[in-house]
């Protein structure tokens, strides 16, 4: 209860509230969770768990098993990286949580 | 001309660049030290981390690993990068909002307590030294290569320089 009043007393923006901030937590949280669920099979479930399952296709001359490991892997890493500063950019304006 | 020439030509070039960078922006405060007055715009910043990957651990370490690994190497690839999507998902946007420098101060901020700083420190000595000594390892057998001299004195020369524009530049 008390982290609650201080985050009332300590806020900057007339007109947020507490609602908004906890709205805005729960959006970060479920961004963050898919993200890394994302990860997490891109990297261990296709590369580690399933490779003898993907090492059945080809791409560009290597199996699907063994390219996710080796780079595909690292690509999409980037591309969550990416995605996250560009949702949390657009959460950020939604709930109008303003960055100084 | 003859190789050698270029090869110590273009060093000692790459060199005094980093070490005139360094006189320059002479660091003055702990701020200065650590993060460079807050004033390097982001894409250095990552400029920074870059460089920091394409060092001797990646050029040397991880293609030798993946190498002498073959398959089994790769985790050392997703591990690396993993890692990083962890940092920017878990860590980077909170540690900017709390305005810490490091990520002790960070840890202990945020959980009230010292002795969670403590461990954090800890933890990164040890992450820090594992690194640096892969890294000298890495400098002594690029120093040795091209001057000549046996591997000792190679890491003891890379070590010199590299302490040199360290101490004076800092982040900077």
């Amino acid at each position: 209860m008390s982290r609650n009043t201080e985050i009332l007393n300590n806020s900057k923006n007339d007109g947020l509230s507490l609602l908004n901030k906890k709205k805005y937590w729960v959006a970060t949280i479920k961004l963050t969770i898919s993200l890394l669920f994302i990860w997490f099979s891109v990297s261990y479930g296709a590369g580690i768990l399933f490779r003898e399952k993907l090492d059945e296709f080809y791409i560009g001359g290597a199996p699907l098993g063994f390219w996710f490991a080796q780079q595909g892997s690292v690509y999409i890493f980037l591309v969550i990286i990416f995605v996250y500063c560009f949702a949390m950019s657009h959460l950020e304006r939604k709930y109008n949580i303003k960055d100084d | 001309m003859a190789q050698t020439f270029w090869t110590y030509f273009f060093v000692t070039l790459t060199f005094a660049i980093y070490i005139f960078i360094a006189l320059k922006s002479k660091a003055s405060s702990t701020q200065d030290f650590y993060v460079a007055g807050h004033d390097v715009h982001p894409v250095v910043n990552g400029m920074a981390t870059a460089a920091d990957w394409m060092s001797a651990a990646s050029f040397l370490s991880m293609a030798g690993l993946i190498a002498f690994l073959g398959y089994g190497g790769s985790v050392y690839l997703m591990g690396w990068t993993g890692g990083f999507v962890l940092l920017a998902l878990l860590l980077a946007p909170f540690l900017r909002e709390f305005g810490k420098f490091t990520v002790p101060d960070f840890v202990g901020d945020r959980y009230y307590s010292k002795l969670a700083r403590i461990v954090a420190v800890i933890c990164s000595i040890f992450i820090s030294f594992t690194y640096i000594a892969g890294q000298m390892k890495g400098v002594g057998v690029a120093f040795s290569g091209f001057l000549g001299v046996p591997s000792n004195y190679g890491i003891l020369i890379g070590m010199i320089i590299v302490f040199f524009y360290a101490v004076l530049g800092g982040m900077k």
